[in-house]
């Protein structure tokens, strides 16, 4: 077990980077680089053939006219496929769906996972029992809860619309929530933030652990209240976790797709097509792999813009 | 007086978690009920809650009529533990060199692990597809293991890199002036110490796994081959006989060994993923 | 201690690479079967290969069973040259076309004699599975798009005959009424009772759409020999679903569940419902057989209807080619064989006879008609394609997000640019 104190970051102190002796530098030198590399070679030889190579090869497919049944094999096209793409009035509602699902997703996560990491990190009685419940659908398959879903949310036979019209005496707010394009996006996404708030807590919660006992120590003797440790103690030290569930919970928004296609395929029309569903359709239905490809980079470019936005954002404050 | 404020407010805190908890954990609730209930009961308006009577006909049903259970869930284990095997040792590998050596070519390779990070697995999808169709590994366990082992690696270089870097320096030290070579002082020396850090990888990587839809769903098209996350919805869609009693008893049944390991292992569980998520 | 940790976990990952190198060693007399996983469930196969090893003595059976089926795998596969079945049962035949344009398919032109002679199909099933006028797929699994009407609660609206049978709408204009009669709302004014649902979902959609274009006008074409969407009968299908779901007398259940409809069904929630004939077994186990009638689209006595199937191919790389095709028309298409499927899931086979021995059942007895008038969608290569859009489109306007004619317009200009040419 390592003991907390030791364990800040060392850098070589000395100052040799390479921790020998001056005496037979260069050999010494090159066994280090060659043993060095030794250790990551495994590791970046994998990510070169399953990463780097297929990278580089989607890039070519995606500015190449490749149909998986018609073509031999993928002629370069330029820029054609992201030209069509603007022109694709489906593709402009899966990239406005997608968008939708994030804007709505990121804030109820952010806030939804924070609320919960300070429950969590309350130390009351049950905390464990509430640990295990909160955190239990980290576990559980989004495919899986996807049909979990769909039949809860069902019209008919759903226990969601009959508990509102049975239990809480609230017929009026029964609804095909599937099946309704103003709905359909919506029970989506509390699919999503089920499923994954429980990340998010996590990653607040090691921020909490992390702000030393002594800042709170300091304050009780200021005498602040609750609310006045929450913004000017608490808050203000987790704008590390901030920035880390913030990212993830945009990529996570923007890669969604797994309760789509379970819940909705996209439907009803286009409601809920987004661009993950709408890049695989092309190419493992319609067979047009350089306009998945297209789609699948377009969303990258979004998922990374969007990420460095929110970096910029949070940054300055930093400081 | 101060207590008293205390006692009021922590019982204020109890009482959300109590809701919550039931709020999160409902739908899991519902699925087991609806697996008690006979079909007539099921699709019967006004609906029932607790079950009128609990019959066992619809996990018989899963067990006579859907042999593919067990080796959906044979296969997502195998998929599960092959990519950890491989997960592990190379992300340890290369955390330590990234963590604690230095040489040309480590930022390039820290650069290229934050990049792939941030680009969404479909990218890779459609090559990977074509590669594993070329090399025969489409229906087979290892085409995904693979696949999935890329994908994870670059997590668990990150997660180790900070691990290792936070030994003191004077350990490596010692075993080198007692005549340690770097594996030695890496495996025997270091890699025990890290041992929340590897902790913190299994359990990202083993997340990841399990749930894995995407590729799964378009790598493996024999039921054979596939894995729980893809095997239970594609039920639904084409069966065409799968009602909601009998999908209730098969979900019930594949999410209950995993909820029982993340119950019994939950304070280890969030352990690692708490020191995983500090690094990562 | 480092090397013994080394040498087990090189061991592990020699094992792990093994499990993927061992291949099967084919024997020179097994048939090889891939299917939908659900397809050996519905379908004897067991029984049949028993049978047929009556007849083939030293005949081995192996199944393979696949999830959801795509065709892009196996194309691949078999444009590699590489074994995956002898038979493969495919969901539709419009992607024979996909292999025939690969020419990955062998036909079945030289064994369709005597019993098996063209002339002794159902015409709209064989038609679906010729490409150039070569039969490349037997047609299995099949199905026609019909109405399914609850008896019971017809003779409640008045809409039954003096052996309380439904009489079927001449026009939609009629199956509105019967549709007005027959739904129910309660004081609220919310509908406790549809008077139809339809099945919109996924291919069904397409499948609804041309079923009510062929019954009201006869073919599924326009003047110009294109797919018809812009006919007035076209405007009218449509107009008749906008308008049914807006007054609440059309379930939209199946906008994103394809189960929707059968479970109105089966639990009562709709008395007429719009999907294969098929259908009428699986709703008859629950509300009893008695209470159930397929009844014919407006116009569908005359005009016929849209059916569709999957069929059984043999590719080109297929290790027992002429074992394979005996076996399917011998053994699946054999009448123990279609009968067990009828009564079972209420599925078609290919061969007219095995449907004519039943026709004094009621049911039987319209299927078989429909059947015999019923045509199948054109293969086209942008197939896919031109089913999202519908779905897209025409889900929009059952939402009433638009009108009908803007609905025919927003279709007709998105397939232009696609290949919707029929492949004769």
């Amino acid at each position: 077990m390592v003991k907390r104190e030791t364990s800040k970051p060392v850098v070589n102190k000395i100052g040799n980077v390479y921790g020998f002796t001056m005496k037979k530098r260069d050999t010494r030198k090159r066994k280090h680089i060659m043993v060095s590399w030794l250790f990551v070679l495994p590791a970046v030889l994998f990510m070169a053939a399953f990463l780097l190579y297929p990278l580089l090869s989607a890039l070519r497919i995606s500015f190449s006219e490749y149909n998986f049944v018609y073509s031999e094999k993928p002629i370069f096209n330029g820029i054609n496929n992201y030209i069509q793409l603007f022109q694709d009035p489906h593709f402009i509602v899966s990239f406005k769906n997608t968008i939708y699902y994030t804007l709505v997703f990121f804030p109820l996560f952010m806030f939804v996972s924070l609320c919960l990491a300070l429950l969590l990190n309350s130390k009351v009685r049950g905390n464990s029992v509430f640990q295990t419940a909160i955190l239990l659908p980290i576990v559980v398959p989004l495919s899986l809860a996807g049909i979990m879903f769909t039949w809860i949310f069902s019209q008919d036979f759903g226990i969601l619309n009959h508990l509102l019209a049975n239990v809480f005496h609230l017929p009026q707010l029964q609804h095909f929530w599937l099946g309704d394009i103003k709905t359909a996006m919506n029970s989506l996404i509390a699919v999503g933030l089920w499923k994954y708030i429980g990340f998010g807590i996590i990653l607040f919660l090691s921020g909490l652990k992390a702000i030393s006992s002594d800042i709170y120590e300091a304050a009780k003797v200021d005498g602040v209240n609750a609310w006045q440790k929450l913004f000017y103690v608490t808050l203000p030290n987790l704008k590390g976790s901030f920035l880390l569930v913030g990212i993830w919970g945009i990529i996570q928004a923007i890669k969604v797709y797994d309760q789509v296609v379970v819940m909705t395929n996209g439907g009803p029309g286009t409601a809920t097509s987004v661009l993950y569903l709408y890049a695989w359709k092309n190419a493992f239905s319609f067979f047009n792999m350089g306009k998945g490809e297209a789609i699948a980079f377009f969303t990258a470019v979004l998922a990374i813009i969007i990420s460095v936005i929110f970096n910029l954002i949070l940054r300055p404050e930093k400081g | 007086m101060r207590k008293k404020n205390g006692n009021k407010y922590r019982v204020l805190i109890f009482i959300i978690g109590v809701l919550v908890s039931l709020v999160i954990l409902s739908p899991i609730i519902w699925i087991i009920l609806t697996s008690f209930k006979d079909v007539k009961e099921i699709y019967s308006i006004p609906l029932t809650i607790w079950p009128r009577k609990f019959v066992w006909t619809n996990y018989l049903a899963v067990v006579k009529g859907l042999p593919e259970f067990p080796v959906y869930f044979f296969n997502t284990i195998k998929v599960t533990i092959g990519t950890l095997l491989l997960v592990l040792p190379m992300s340890a590998a290369a955390g330590y060199a990234l963590g604690r050596r230095e040489f040309p070519g480590k930022a390039a390779i820290n650069l290229f692990i934050i990049a792939i990070l941030a680009i969404p697995y479909l990218v890779f999808l459609i090559p990977l597809y074509i590669i594993e169709d070329v090399l025969n590994m489409l229906d087979t366990n290892i085409g995904l293991i693979l696949p999935y082992t890329a994908l994870n690696l670059p997590l668990g270089i990150m997660i180790m890199q900070g691990a290792y870097r936070e030994i003191p320096s004077e350990l490596e030290d010692s075993a080198r002036i007692d005549g340690a070579n770097a594996f030695q002082t890496w495996f025997q020396i270091m890699t025990p110490l890290v041992i929340t850090g590897l902790a913190a990888v299994t359990i990202f990587t083993f997340v990841a796994v399990w749930e894995e839809y995407l590729f799964a769903r378009t790598f493996m098209l024999n039921t054979s081959a596939q894995t729980l996350a893809v095997g239970l919805p594609s039920l639904r869609v084409e069966s065409k006989s799968w009602a909601y009693g009998t999908l209730s008893a098969a979900l019930t049944l594949s999410l209950l060994p995993i909820s029982f390991v993340f119950i019994v292992l939950r304070k280890y569980f969030v352990e690692g993923m708490l020191r995983g998520s500090v690094k990562g | 201690m480092l090397k013994k940790h080394r040498t087990i976990i090189m061991a592990v990952l020699l094992l792990v690479m093994l499990g993927l190198n061992i291949t099967s060693l084919a024997k020179s007399k097994t048939l090889k079967v891939t299917a939908e996983a659900w397809y050996f469930n519905k379908y004897q196969l067991e029984e049949a290969a028993k049978r047929f090893q009556v007849d083939h003595p030293g005949v081995d059976f192996e199944w393979s069973k696949a999830g959801d089926f795509e065709v892009a795998p196996l194309m691949l596969a078999w444009s590699r040259n590489r074994y995956i079945a002898d038979v493969a049962i495919v969901a539709s035949p419009s992607e024979a076309v996909a292999f025939q344009a690969r020419d990955l398919l062998l036909s079945f032109d030289d064994v369709l004699v005597g019993k098996y002679a063209k002339e002794n199909w159902l015409q709209g099933f064989l038609d679906q599975c010729t490409i150039d006028g070569k039969v490349y797929a037997i047609p299995s699994d099949a199905e026609v798009m019909t109405l399914i009407g609850r008896k019971d609660f017809a003779k409640e609206a008045g809409l039954t005959d003096a052996n309380g049978n439904i009489i079927p709408a001449k026009d939609l204009n009629e199956l509105y009424s019967y549709l007005q009669k027959l739904t129910i709302k309660d004081s609220s004014g919310k509908t406790t009772r549809y008077g139809m649902t339809v099945n919109w979902c996924s291919e069904y959609m397409v499948y609804a759409y041309f079923s009510g274009i062929q019954a009201l006008k006869g073919s599924i074409y326009d003047k110009n020999g294109n797919l018809d969407f812009s006919s007035e009968e076209a405007l009218a299908l449509l107009e008749f679903w906008q308008k049914g779901v807006k007054e609440g007398l059309i379930s939209t259940s199946s906008l994103v569940d394809h189960s929707g409809p059968r479970n109105d069904m089966k639990s009562g929630l709709a008395a007429i419902l719009w999907e294969d004939h098929a259908r009428v077994i699986e709703i008859g186990q629950v509300v009893g057989k008695d209470k159930m009638q397929i009844v014919p689209l407006p116009g569908a006595e005359k005009n016929g209807t849209v059916s569709y199937t999957m069929s059984l191919m043999i590719p080109k790389n297929a290790k027992n080619p002429q074992l394979a095709k005996e076996f399917v028309l011998e053994q699946m298409n054999a009448e123990w064989f279609a009968h067990d499927l009828m009564d079972r899931w209420g599925k078609l086979l290919g061969l007219k006879s095995n449907l004519e021995a039943r026709k004094d059942d009621p049911i039987w007895g319209t299927v078989y008609n429909l059947a015999n008038k019923s045509v199948g969608l054109p293969k086209t290569v942008d197939h896919a394609k031109m089913v999202d859009i519908m779905i897209a489109e025409i889900h929009n306007m059952l939402k009433m997000q638009q009108t009908p004619e803007k609905t025919l317009a927003n279709i007709r200009k998105q397939i232009k640019p696609l290949n919707l040419k029929p492949i004769k």
